[in-house]
């Protein structure tokens, strides 16, 4: 019954076919990946770099990422697993850039981030990243579902305002003034974790 | 810290955020046409839409609006989980879009509670009043209780119970209700059109008239309804009336049924399981509106689905939003 409902809705290979692909060592498994995520993965590279080519080599890189990856790992959620990968081999690229040609959204949200933040901060600042990431978490559970999308979309898929205001119909400007709103409230979360902002 | 450090601490949000606005949907508010086309298009709609200009919103929204709603209820000890889902549902809903109705401000009409109390036959009723109710009472120990802010009224009868006979029919027990409330006027049309459920109590029976279905969707959670409880012999103690007005208020899109499948699996939405356990089976879908709150204010009635189904033998409901995500802001606290 379950396949006859997946038919109707349409629904792609499920995640665990596609992992159980990877553990047979199937070269299938690369291809419906990326017939499943290739799109999202892309999306993400392009918007931190920028650059169409740099982000199809991400893309690819990410793929031997997984494949190296799965297994020994299980990841019980694919799409998550595979789009961490992407993001930190583009934003590894995005460094190994020399200065003058780094762009993509990446650098524009870091300038944004460094706004609110009025020192570069200095190794004794430095706050240990997961917990810094445990309290990202708890700020965004406190937050409603649209500043949530918003800030994931900006931050993580590095959205640009023009592509995110299209997305939840609103204006860029009313976008920008609500995250700028959230992105207060963010700090001032983190100034009562004790974090040097 | 810098902002190198918070992006970096970004990419370890939890894969759920992750997962969850992966696929933002595109909502063409508008198409893309000549500017003749749409100089002339504004020109029309300026004349023809003037009697219905609403304001934008704080956030000059185009579409939709975003509905500001409670968060699902996370029901006390009903709440289990279950960690593994699968769907064995043959027919499901396949509806892309759905009227949101909102509610209307409570309307409470002191002149129809004052016959119904004649009609019941409650005394001179004194009358309190505190910020969130109005309490009418006679001597007798006989009350109404108007919540404010929802306008549900709470009326009990203080009758002596007599030796409870053999048990009616359950026809017998809707006629009765039914007669009392059309002779107090508490029957509205909105509640008459379907046919009223009937379960006992514990000592009595209870007679619920449902509201009538809307755009052929059922009308379901706890309000809005009318509750008439009764002796086993038919004197009725109580009438509970959770009435609600709504108007339309727009159409949403609505995420399909395997959407809102893998939204529950994720742990969004409202479960409902008992002790819950390991695989879920979900073997019936429905698509209704809900309305949850009793005593207070509820802004909205909005489409949810229903997932019914077993887990290790006994039965759970998920209940889950059934409008886009992007356009449901959940507010703890609110309603």
């Amino acid at each position: 019954m379950f396949e006859n409902a997946r038919k109707e809705a349409s629904i792609p290979v499920d995640d665990s076919e596609i992992v159980g692909l990877f553990f047979s060592r199937s070269e299938e498994a690369i291809k419906e990946l990326l017939s499943k995520y290739g799109g999202v993965m892309t999306k993400v590279s392009l918007n931190a770099l920028g650059d169409k080519r740099d982000a199809e080599e991400c893309v690819n890189d990410a793929c031997l990422g997984v494949w190296n990856a799965i297994p020994p790992k299980r990841p019980k959620k694919l799409r998550s697993f595979v789009l961490r990968i992407v993001r930190n081999i583009s934003i590894n690229r995005w460094y190994s850039r020399n200065a003058q040609r780094r762009g993509g959204n990446y650098e524009i949200c870091i300038d944004e981030i460094a706004e609110l933040i009025p020192s570069a901060g200095s190794v004794e600042d430095e706050v240990n990243e997961a917990l810094l990431t445990k309290y990202l978490n708890e700020f965004l559970d406190g937050e409603n579902d649209l500043n949530r999308l918003l800030f994931v979309r900006r931050f993580w898929y590095m959205d640009s305002y023009e592509d995110l205001a299209e997305a939840v119909g609103m204006k860029p400007g009313a976008v920008r003034t609500r995250l700028t709103r959230v992105k207060a409230k963010l700090m001032e979360h983190l100034k009562g974790k004790g974090v040097e902002v | 810290m810098n902002a190198e450090a918070l992006m970096k601490a970004v990419g370890g949000i939890r894969s759920e955020y992750v997962e969850r606005y992966a696929e933002v949907k595109k909502r063409s508010g508008f198409k893309r046409y000549g500017w003749m086309t749409a100089a002339a298009a504004v020109l029309i709609a300026a004349f023809v839409m003037i009697p219905v200009l609403k304001p934008a919103d704080s956030d000059g929204r185009k579409g939709n609006t975003v509905l500001n709603v409670p968060p699902l209820p996370q029901s006390g000890s009903s709440v289990g989980a279950i960690s593994d889902f699968e769907f064995a549902a043959s027919d499901y809903p396949t509806l892309t879009e759905a009227m949101v109705y909102k509610t209307s401000p409570a309307h409470i009409d002191p002149e129809l509670l004052r016959n119904a109390a004649k009609k019941l036959g409650f005394g001179e009723l004194t009358v309190g009043e505190d910020a969130d109710r109005i309490v009418m009472r006679d001597e007798n120990g006989n009350s109404i209780i108007v919540f404010k802010a929802s306008g549900t009224v709470d009326i009990t009868r203080n009758i002596t119970h007599s030796e409870p006979g053999e048990p009616k029919a359950d026809a017998e027990y809707i006629s009765i209700a039914s007669d009392l409330l059309t002779e107090t006027g508490l029957l509205s049309a909105e509640y008459a059109e379907k046919e009223p459920g009937v379960w006992g109590n514990g000592e009595g029976k209870t007679v619920c008239f449902m509201y009538k279905d809307l755009d052929g969707i059922e009308v379901n959670g706890v309000a809005p309804r009318i509750i008439v409880d009764m002796t086993l012999s038919g004197d009725v103690d109580s009438i509970l009336l959770i009435r609600r007005d709504f108007e339309t208020y727009e159409k949403y899109p609505l995420i399909s049924v395997m959407e809102a499948f893998e939204a529950i699996k994720r742990g969004e939405g409202a479960l409902f399981c008992g002790e819950g356990g390991s695989l879920g089976t979900v073997t019936g879908v429905k698509l209704v509106y809900y309305n949850r709150e009793v005593m207070d204010d509820y802004p909205y009635l909005l489409p949810v689905y229903v997932f019914e189904g077993e887990c290790d033998g006994t039965r759970f409901t998920a209940v889950i939003y059934a409008i886009d995500p992007a356009f449901i802001a959940a507010v703890p606290g609110l309603g």
